[in-house]
């Protein structure tokens, strides 16, 4: 074996709403990336366990979300392998509900997550984090360990409030405030169907502040299933519309991360 | 990944799992894929890998997912309890015996049961996914090659010599290829430098597995075990039964005994290494017929605690034979690694390597004496004559 340093990008699926489709992107992008053969892990911070749930992994972490900060290489101890190839877990804890305070007790709060991050870099090539829906320093201390913040926004009147709120974010310099941070939204849960949904989408994608990628994952059933299959969409129903919808979105932020490694592979 | 730990069985081995396992857990098994096991959560947590042996046994090789080692330990022990046998079981050389059995009738009946050892590890080692067993087969061969040598008086002298010369022939064809794999896991993890290294090891590895796959497959190969079963079963019939097995077994381990401590008190600070390396190879013959022999007909206490200062000295001497090997092949690679590309980096970094082996080789010489001093203790010489005379 080889120990080779990785390039490795940590990506996170956040926004300030629930209920966007953070957890569905995280767990089928960290699928994707698995599948195309990189070592990949995903953190579940959020304490309602969506994720860890959907990988069938037991939402306990020995030591709780304290524990985790306070030792920088106790992270390793915890993870555990999905059922996928290549894919391992991280997984949430009910005491991530106490994350913030926990963080509040370092001389550095938002910089922690990415200290307990980079003993894992060795590892794998992508780390996903599926973020609570909130703004807190559990928030800033993602952004400070992201190399890209992945977005879902509803192209609905209210969930397009949160997106801009985000924007505000950045505006201000809190997110995306370290060198070479990405910010990218994506539509989802979008109904190409609804007039209110294409508005929202054309005036979103007028702002100049972020990024909005090109694909928009649909509204569908097989992404509520995956509460019932317990498995990315790409598993059960890979020819389903919002299977290929998330192959194609995996493919334009792989292109965006690793511009080099796109190029050389087209 | 956990150690790698196999179970034997004869029966369908998807079904015994299935049977040992508590009802929560669910078990599967796609065609000609590894068996499944999923917890109650129906979380995928241990993978079984299967191999079919000759005669339809079967080694099972199970494989925790990360996070999941204890609850695997758990199914291990399930499965134990089930009635599958583990490997430590199963690789278990030493047979019944008494100690006015005829020698040549027991020294038959071990001989067998490491030919079936020797046997059952063929397939994984054609297979070459687990160097283990390569490891466990050539375990048998030297043990078997040892009761022949050692254990002379049971057989006719042209019997033996046939005997060992088969044993012989197959302890050379998978020499190269184990070499080369304790190698490779000795430099593990390999830095960046020493990568044009691990690659041309990787290489050699390749074709030493190649030609040994060869060999394997060969006639002779094939009919090797019939043939070694047969000229075991003709050598005890033809032997005559002059002497007990007891009686030789004691015989020979104070010889091998009195030898070691005659060689051993011979070195010196300043002595070559392969005079540390024949009192290895004499170490590893008492240890067998210690294990073979000594436990299943002398005191076994006793027995135990030669053993246990036996082995101290054992890992000594392997250290430092594994070091001066090591070494040597690195130095004879230096030529070829040199024209690799990254290749005059990797020799520095070789340099490194062989540098470091040869200082755990200097640190193995120097804790040789108080591991020697102990194996040759008056009390240890006292307790091998009161056991064995």
């Amino acid at each position: 074996m080889t120990n080779q340093p990785r390039d490795t990008r940590v990506i996170a699926t956040y926004n300030i709403k629930g209920g966007v489709g953070k957890t569905s992107a995280a767990v089928n992008l960290a699928y994707l990336a698995a599948a195309a053969g990189h070592q990949t892990l995903l953190w579940d911070l959020d304490p309602q366990a969506a994720s860890t749930y959907l990988f069938r992994v037991r939402p306990k972490v020995k030591g709780g979300g304290r524990g985790l900060l306070r030792k920088r290489d106790s992270a390793r101890d915890h993870i555990k392998a999905t059922d996928h190839e290549r894919l391992d877990l991280l997984p949430a804890d009910f005491s991530y509900r106490h994350l913030d305070l926990a963080l509040d007790q370092f001389k550095k709060p938002a910089a922690r997550l990415r200290k307990v991050l980079a003993p894992l870099r060795a590892d794998y090539d992508y780390i996903f984090l599926d973020c609570p829906p909130s703004i807190s320093l559990v928030s800033e201390a993602v952004f400070e360990a992201s190399d890209a913040l992945l977005v879902p926004v509803i192209p609905a009147t209210l969930s397009s409030r949160a997106y801009e709120q985000l924007e505000e974010l950045t505006r201000a310099g809190k997110v995306g405030r370290r060198s070479g941070t990405a910010t990218f939204a994506f539509f989802s849960m979008a109904d190409v169907g609804r007039p209110l949904h294409l508005q929202v989408m054309e005036r979103l994608r007028g702002i100049d502040q972020l990024t909005v990628l090109g694909v928009a994952i649909p509204t569908a059933d097989e992404v509520e299933l995956m509460g019932e299959e317990r498995n990315p969409v790409n598993v059960f129903a890979p020819a389903s519309a919002a299977a290929v919808a998330y192959v194609a979105l995996w493919t334009e932020i792989e292109r965006r991360l690793r511009p080099a490694a796109a190029s050389a592979g087209s | 990944m956990s150690a790698r730990g196999e179970l034997f069985t004869y029966a369908d081995a998807a079904a015994q799992v299935r049977a040992a396992l508590p009802p929560s857990y669910g078990v599967t098994q796609a065609p000609n894929g590894p068996i499944d096991v999923r917890d109650e959560r129906q979380k995928l947590v241990c993978r079984i890998q299967l191999r079919v042996l000759t005669g339809g046994s079967q080694w099972l090789t199970l494989a925790p997912l990360r996070g999941y080692e204890r609850k695997c330990d758990r199914i291990r022990c399930w499965l134990e309890h089930g009635g599958v046998h583990p490997s430590w079981q199963w690789k278990q050389a030493r047979v019944p015996m008494a100690a006015d059995d005829p020698a040549n009738v027991a020294v038959a009946r071990v001989l067998e049961r490491l030919l079936e050892i020797q046997q059952a590890n063929l397939p994984g080692v054609l297979a070459g996914e687990d160097p283990e067993f390569l490891h466990d087969l050539r375990v048998a061969n030297r043990r078997a090659r040892t009761v022949v040598r050692q254990m002379d008086a049971a057989f006719a002298p042209a019997d033996a010599a046939r005997i060992a010369a088969e044993l012989r022939w197959l302890g050379a064809q998978t020499g190269p290829t184990r070499d080369l794999e304790v190698l490779l896991a000795t430099l593990d993890p390999v830095t960046a430098e020493l990568e044009p290294l691990r690659l041309l090891l990787e290489r050699r590895l390749v074709h030493a597995r190649a030609e040994m796959t060869v060999s394997l497959r060969s006639q002779r190969a094939t009919q090797l075990d019939s043939t070694l079963t047969r000229l075991v079963q003709e050598a005890a019939q033809r032997a005559p039964a002059a002497i007990g097995v007891a009686e030789l077994a004691g015989a020979r381990i104070r010889r091998l005994h009195r030898r070691m401590v005659r060689a051993g008190g011979a070195i010196s600070a300043q002595i070559e290494p392969q005079v540390y390396h024949e009192l290895r190879k004499q170490g590893k013959e008492l240890r067998y017929l210690l294990e073979l022999f000594g436990l299943a007909l002398f005191d076994n206490t006793a027995v135990g605690e030669l053993i246990a200062a036996l082995k101290e000295l054992q890992d000594v001497l392997g250290r430092h034979q594994d070091c001066a090997v090591h070494a040597a092949t690195l130095r004879q690679l230096a030529p070829q690694l040199a024209a690799q590309p990254g290749g005059v980096g990797a020799l520095l970094a070789t340099g490194s390597v062989i540098a470091g082996l040869e200082a755990r080789q200097a640190e193995a010489r120097e804790h040789f004496e108080s591991s020697f001093n102990i194996f040759a203790s008056a009390r240890q010489r006292k307790l091998v004559a009161r056991v064995f005379d």
